[in-house]
């Protein structure tokens, strides 16, 4: 095995020409050098997407499909005009990088964003969550601007009322295929699915970024803290993580969460007695109190759960205990990279130059811990967001009238069968839950790639 | 192999399991309510206390945490259950288990082979369209959600070819379509890993100089690389016996097996303590005993990992 063949797939730091010999990837490197390679794989990654969605639309108006065939035919021309000037643009990018290469300094951030930018898969998924994430909270967004008063009668369902309120409940319209009323069909209390999607979106990206966040912090202390001070505190503290890695957390967290769950029921239950049996207390009537207390039932328990409801929000609840499992690897990993960076011959040559602690840190350790760091929390908010639709699934998630991808397609799983194929229920919003892993794994993938050079493989 | 070690990892086991066991029993006693709270009925008082006495959950929660120790340590026994009234959570588990393992195994199985193979022939095509398209299918197996996985097979098998059943747990068509779809994740995982692993052999000097002694090679695949090949997979069968467990809740869940894993969300949802108890120290035993099995195979596998 030489060594251009043990090099990656879509190796984008090689230039072109260092010596390959498959063709087909010959080709696509050469694509992805060119300036318009990334708006080009976008746009037709987007009209594919548009066109999935159009296709089981029965009576899509016509201006779509005229929509969908001039941006087929602007792709054309794109791909055409790639073609064509496609070598020009290799060469002159590879002189733009023989002349700055050994002449101009490089950042760290600007090499990796260059090797980012020519993997295609990355950057196409990038795009594609973008358009995810701004589509999901563009819908909450408008949602809050322009939701309905409550008992409002409507006249004529406008765009609003259609595509946006996911709340809105029609008894008339409900099982209702994709339409161009409806276009990814309705549930059973006819709410439109499009909405739900979107919004059960903005609520499976805030869960993932949210615990991942916690595990970030969790994780960067603690690892940080034991790979800064080594020696005995060191071991304690990796004894603890290797301790947590043998436990089978999700069991804890199933237990937590119907715990948080009981907690809610209870308090939903006797919120109202337990509020006047404390303004009875307050008032210092004890007698009526303590009666009150006997009839309905609420001993001090209850009164604990809705004390205890009124500050731990299930979906809160569901953040810290998902983030609470995922931060022994990022432990790991920061520990790791801190221990091997305080020894290495460029912090050292800094302190003897007579660089002071602060600088160290901030200019040598954190700049190389970031790399990893960023790559691992990448990573993390597609295991987040597939674990909180796995709670959803088995029925611990967000509770009802919230909802996320996992409720959703929990929701839809139950409503396809043979005689009643609703099948518009269950694929909107698991195609949705499994085109942003998907990207978003592709997206870690690159930044692996793109941030640590070595580690590449 | 040194046997302090091993009996030390075996100690470890057993403390492991006891934490998690007594961090479930808190937990589960903590919550408010109890499992008679969502009778049909509301129990006359007199009803509740004597329930109360023969679950002994009216003595205080550190005795009743004792004499559930006791019990389970020394005689093996969980106690009855509190929802399935007249049924012991062993008989339960005893009916439930086996219907478990045989699923869980069978989706290793299927894993092990699937990845194994997919993953060393796009090492050893590396760069060509196959090894492309296998390393896409396989970030694809990582991002599904596993209900995704299972939808689709059914939609695909069940309700387009009618190949195999939808439901149920008697027939051998019936056990195909969960195994499999509790497996692919996690072979698109291993895949991954031996891709990885075989690359990385290949590239070692060892390689190399049997190479250079003109060994075929298939020979050099079969006789050297394989086995430090298989070690990251091997390392990783600890984690992936853990997302195969939390796979089956879902997956018995869909394909309506009558396994432990249905068992054990049904219960903490109904408060069922000593049913819910009972699976999680099952559940916890098994994931501890399989990863110190691991860790042992890992010292057999590699001559370099001292014990």
């Amino acid at each position: 095995m030489t060594d251009a063949s043990t090099s990656p797939p879509g190796d984008p730091a090689r230039g072109p020409g260092a010596g390959e010999s498959a063709p087909a990837t010959h080709r696509t490197r050469r694509w992805s050098e060119h300036p318009l390679s990334v708006p080009a794989n976008l746009s037709i990654a987007l009209a594919t997407l548009f066109f999935f969605v159009l296709l089981p639309i029965r009576n899509a108006p016509v201006a779509a499909w005229v929509v969908l065939g001039i941006w087929v035919l602007a792709n054309v021309a794109l791909v055409t005009v790639i073609a064509r000037t496609r070598r020009l643009a290799v060469e002159t990018r590879a002189a733009e990088d023989d002349a700055e290469g050994p002449v101009e300094g490089t950042s760290l951030l600007r090499d990796a964003l260059r090797r980012l930018r020519r993997n295609q898969l990355a950057t196409v998924s990038l795009g594609i969550i973008l358009v995810l994430i701004a589509l999901c909270f563009a819908q909450r967004l408008i949602y809050a601007a322009g939701r309905p008063e409550p008992g409002a009668r409507e006249t004529s369902p406008g765009f609003f009322a259609l595509h946006v309120d996911h709340t809105r409940v029609n008894k008339d319209e409900a099982f209702q295929p994709p339409s161009s009323r409806h276009w990814f069909g309705t549930d059973g209390l006819g709410r439109d699915t499009f909405a739900r999607t979107l919004y059960g979106g903005s609520i499976s990206f805030v869960v993932g970024l949210v615990a991942t966040l916690v595990s970030l912090a969790i994780g960067l202390t603690w690892g940080a803290t034991a790979g800064y001070f080594g020696g005995r505190v060191d071991h304690y503290m990796m004894r603890v993580v290797d301790v947590l890695y043998g436990l089978p957390f999700i069991f804890l967290v199933i237990l937590i969460l119907t715990l948080i769950n009981g907690l809610h029921a209870t308090a939903a239950q006797h919120r109202q007695d337990v509020v006047r049996y404390r303004q009875l207390e307050s008032e210092g009537r004890h007698d009526e109190a303590a009666r009150l207390a006997d009839e309905r039932g609420i001993d001090r328990s209850v009164r604990t759960a809705v004390t205890l409801s009124d500050w731990a929000n299930p979906v809160i609840v569901m953040f810290v205990a998902l983030g609470l499992v995922q931060w022994l690897t990022l432990a790991r990993i920061t520990r790791g990279q801190v221990l091997s960076l305080k020894e290495r011959e460029f912090v050292v040559a800094a302190r003897v130059v007579g660089a002071g602690n602060a600088r160290i840190i901030f200019r040598h350790i954190i700049p190389n811990l970031l790399g990893p760091v960023i790559v691992y929390t990448t990573l993390t908010i597609p295991t987040v967001i597939l674990a909180e639709a796995f709670l959803s699934f088995i029925g611990l998630g967000i509770p009802e009238p919230d909802c996320s991808w996992g409720t959703l397609a929990s929701e839809g799983i139950y409503a396809i069968n043979v005689i009643k194929p609703y099948w518009w229920l269950i694929t909107y919003p698991a195609a949705a839950i499994s085109l942003a892993l998907f990207s978003l794994n592709f997206i870690g993938d690159g930044l692996r790639d793109a941030l640590d050079p070595r580690q590449r493989r | 192999m040194n046997p302090r070690f091993v009996l030390y990892r075996l100690a470890w086991v057993v403390v492991t399991v006891w934490a998690v066991a007594t961090i479930s029993f808190f937990i589960i006693r903590l919550a408010p309510g109890d499992p008679f709270m969502n009778e049909m009925r509301a129990l006359r008082p007199e009803v509740r206390e004597a329930r109360y006495r023969q679950y002994n959950l009216d003595r205080p929660l550190l005795v009743q945490y004792g004499l559930w120790l006791e019990r389970i340590a020394f005689h093996g026994d969980f106690g009855p259950s509190m929802k399935y009234r007249g049924k012991t959570v062993n008989e339960i588990i005893a009916q439930t288990l086996p219907v478990s393992i045989a699923l869980g195994s069978l989706a290793m199985v299927f894993a092990l082979v699937l990845g194994l193979t997919s993953g060393f022939i796009a090492a050893l095509r590396q760069n060509s369209l196959l090894d492309y398209a296998l390393m896409v299918f396989a970030v694809f197996g990582i991002s599904l959600p596993n209900f995704v996985i299972a939808t689709l097979l059914v939609m695909i098998f069940v309700f387009n070819f009618a190949f195999f059943p939808l439901a149920g747990w008697d027939t051998y068509g019936q056990v195909f379509l969960p195994a499999l779809s509790l497996s692919l994740p996690f072979a698109a995982r291993i895949s991954r890993l031996a891709r990885v692993g075989m690359l990385e052999v290949l590239g070692e000097d060892f390689v190399r100089t049997a190479h250079a002694k003109g060994l075929r090679e298939s020979q050099l695949v079969i006789k050297h690389a394989l086995r430090g090949a298989v070690l990251p997979v091997v390392s990783f069968l600890g984690p992936a016996f853990a997302l195969i467990l939390t796979g089956s809740l879902v997956i018995e869940k869909i394909f309506y097996v009558p396994g432990l894993g249905k068992q054990f969300v049904l219960a903490a949802i109904n408060r069922d303590y000593s049913l819910v108890l009972g699976a999680v120290v099952v559940f916890s035993t098994l994931l501890c005993v399989f990863n110190f099995l691991v860790d042992l195979s890992y010292a057999l596998l590699d001559p370099r990992v001292k014990l």
